[in-house]
């Protein structure tokens, strides 16, 4: 697994998620704790897409428990899930 | 809807998320004679307002979110006359257009209803269309209901039933899931978007309901394989899994019943334009021994035949294309008389019958030696993701029209998981821009004019494309390159 700071994660989140799935919500303001699965930024082909990229970009490997909505409704709480992951 | 001026014909546009006041809307619209539109309400609103301009939607059902999301351009529906509201009491939102609340309608006395035949149009649904334009695909009582009695009988449909709807209504899977279900008195469990999310929640939802039958496409039961648990939950209600819109990975199905084993699997192949028109029940022991699943025999009602160029049935164990004969037919594409002549065509197939309507799928076909027809590829540019129709010239079309591409191609690269991914490669007339910078440029671009899952994942900017020798965009070469 990569080594990543709660800072770097956070970058690498909002950066991913701002490119992939916010280029037509000009108007959304992307913040840590911006819930978006309420706000319907991602469909289900997305939510893979972000946790194969994570996947990748640090090694952690999701189990399918994890996947699960309080772990990826918003950045705070999947950097929560990750870092702790990251930290086994 | 007859109080509200509805008439036989009429089409009604429904811009709502899936939820019981849908429904209601779909049985009102077809019992006043008029025909229902359903609108994606995650589609961009320029496509969604083309749709209602196409199809003259002479009222609309919204919420006052989906109502706020089309604001500015309802001026521009001039077809629309009204508006039914079915989240609010609130008679003060504001709205260009006459204005009914959901609790009003539901008061209405009754009326005698129209005396609608089979002919009359039951519901259009919007189709990926290579012009550029989606396309409109009529669909009457007659087609429907043959489709829905098959369903209903094939499938032993019973009151007890626990039918799912995983499919949004303004895709085709959605008539099974509401009218076999209606047929048989069954119950129908909405599924929202959100409940497909993550695959364990979507599995725990399915065993807690005691679905007794699932119908989606394809990849939502891989996503349940891979991701599902499904050795977690308690599936003895499941009578039947009936997939379609795209291939199946035999080895992710084989999988799937290992570990779910008692229902009956199905495999239903059909384009909109047929409904459903062949079925293949899954034999579980013969997985082993093939590559790619059969679509099957003819539905009950539908004569499907395959034709070589010159409309002559091919050989058994040949290559045709397939084509279907019957009452599960299109009555057309909406306002595409051209359209709609380049696929349902007059042809002999019996001479004693004379000339007769077919369907070309487009889709090239053979049978095996047990009778099941076996699909071999496209001779167009459509391709399937998600159990979405896409065609890809309509991607391109659309990114024509951005001032600063002067080439573009989509190819689409086959993905276990998603069936297809698309990616777009492209020629920029301003050859100094980098392609970091471009990506979600031109991504924002096609959202203004594209439904999420025709807009490509990934964009390579080129120098140039390679050309066929007649000057076209030389696609098979693309193609080795991509793959």
């Amino acid at each position: 697994m990569t080594a990543m700071t709660d800072a770097e994660l956070e970058t690498l989140l909002t950066e991913y998620i701002t490119k992939e799935f916010l280029y037509d919500k000009p108007q959304v303001v992307l913040t840590n704790d911006l819930n978006i699965i309420e706000q319907r930024l991602v469909d289900s082909m997305d939510i893979f897409r972000l946790i194969q990229f994570i996947e990748k970009e640090t090694g952690i490997i999701w189990e399918p428990e994890e996947m699960v909505q309080t772990n990826f409704k918003t950045i705070n709480a999947i950097k929560t899930l990750a870092l702790k992951k990251l930290a086994e | 809807m007859i109080h509200l001026g509805i008439q036989r014909g009429d089409r009604v546009g429904i811009y709502l998320d899936k939820s019981i006041e849908a429904v209601v809307s779909i049985f009102g619209i077809l019992k006043a004679g008029a025909a229902y539109v359903p609108l994606d309400t995650g589609a961009p609103v320029q496509r969604i307002a083309m749709i209602a301009n196409n199809a003259e939607v002479k009222t609309l059902v919204v919420t006052q979110q989906t109502l706020a999301m089309l604001e500015n351009e309802l001026n521009n529906l001039t077809s629309i006359d009204s508006v039914i509201l079915t989240d609010t009491d609130d008679d003060s939102t504001s709205c260009a257009k006459k204005k009914f609340l959901w609790a009003d309608v539901l008061q209405c006395a009754s009326v005698p209803l129209p005396m609608i035949i089979e002919h009359d149009l039951a519901y259009i649904l919007y189709t990926s269309g290579s012009t550029g334009v989606p396309k409109g695909v009529m669909i009457n009582h007659r087609a429907s209901l043959t489709f829905v009695e098959w369903a209903y009988h094939t499938f032993s449909l019973q009151p007890t039933d626990v039918v799912s709807s995983h499919a949004p209504f303004h895709f085709d899977l959605s008539i099974f899931d509401i009218f076999a279900t209606i047929k048989a008195g069954a119950t129908i469990v909405l599924l929202s978007r959100e409940a497909s999310l993550f695959p364990i929640h979507l599995a725990k939802l399915i065993a807690d309901e005691k679905i007794t039958v699932w119908y989606s496409v394809p990849s939502i039961l891989t996503k349940l394989v891979l991701y599902g648990k499904l050795e977690k939950f308690d599936f003895s209600h499941l009578r039947h899994v009936l997939f379609a819109g795209e291939i199946f990975p035999v080895k992710y199905l084989q999988q799937l019943i290992q570990l779910i084993p008692q229902p009956h699997y199905s495999n239903l192949y059909g384009p909109t334009e047929t409904n459903v028109c062949t079925y293949y029940r899954v034999r579980p022991d013969e997985l082993d021994q093939i590559n790619s699943l059969p679509i099957g025999k003819a539905c009950t009602n539908s004569d499907v035949v395959l034709l070589d160029e010159n409309d002559c049935r091919v050989k058994q164990g040949e290559e045709g294309e397939l084509c279907v004969r019957g009452p599960g037919l299109m009555t057309a594409y909406w306002g595409l008389p051209e359209k709609t002549s380049q696929v349902k065509t007059l042809v002999t197939l019996y001479s004693t019958l004379g000339p007769e309507f077919i369907y070309r799928t487009g889709d090239f076909v053979k049978e095996n030696k047990n009778g099941d027809y076996l699909y071999i590829g496209r001779r167009d540019n459509m391709v399937k993701s998600r159990g979405y129709r896409i065609e890809l010239t309509e991607i391109e079309i659309v990114l024509h029209r951005h001032p600063n591409v002067e080439m573009a191609a989509i190819i689409a690269v086959p993905d276990e998981e998603h069936s297809n991914i698309l990616k777009a490669i492209i020629v920029l007339h301003d050859k100094t821009v980098e392609s970091s910078q471009v990506e979600r440029e031109f991504k924002s671009f096609c959202a203004n004019h594209l439904p999420r899952y025709m807009i490509p994942q990934i964009f390579e900017l080129r120098e140039s494309l390679p050309q066929t020798s007649t000057g076209k965009i030389d696609i098979n070469q693309l193609k080795q390159e991509t793959l």
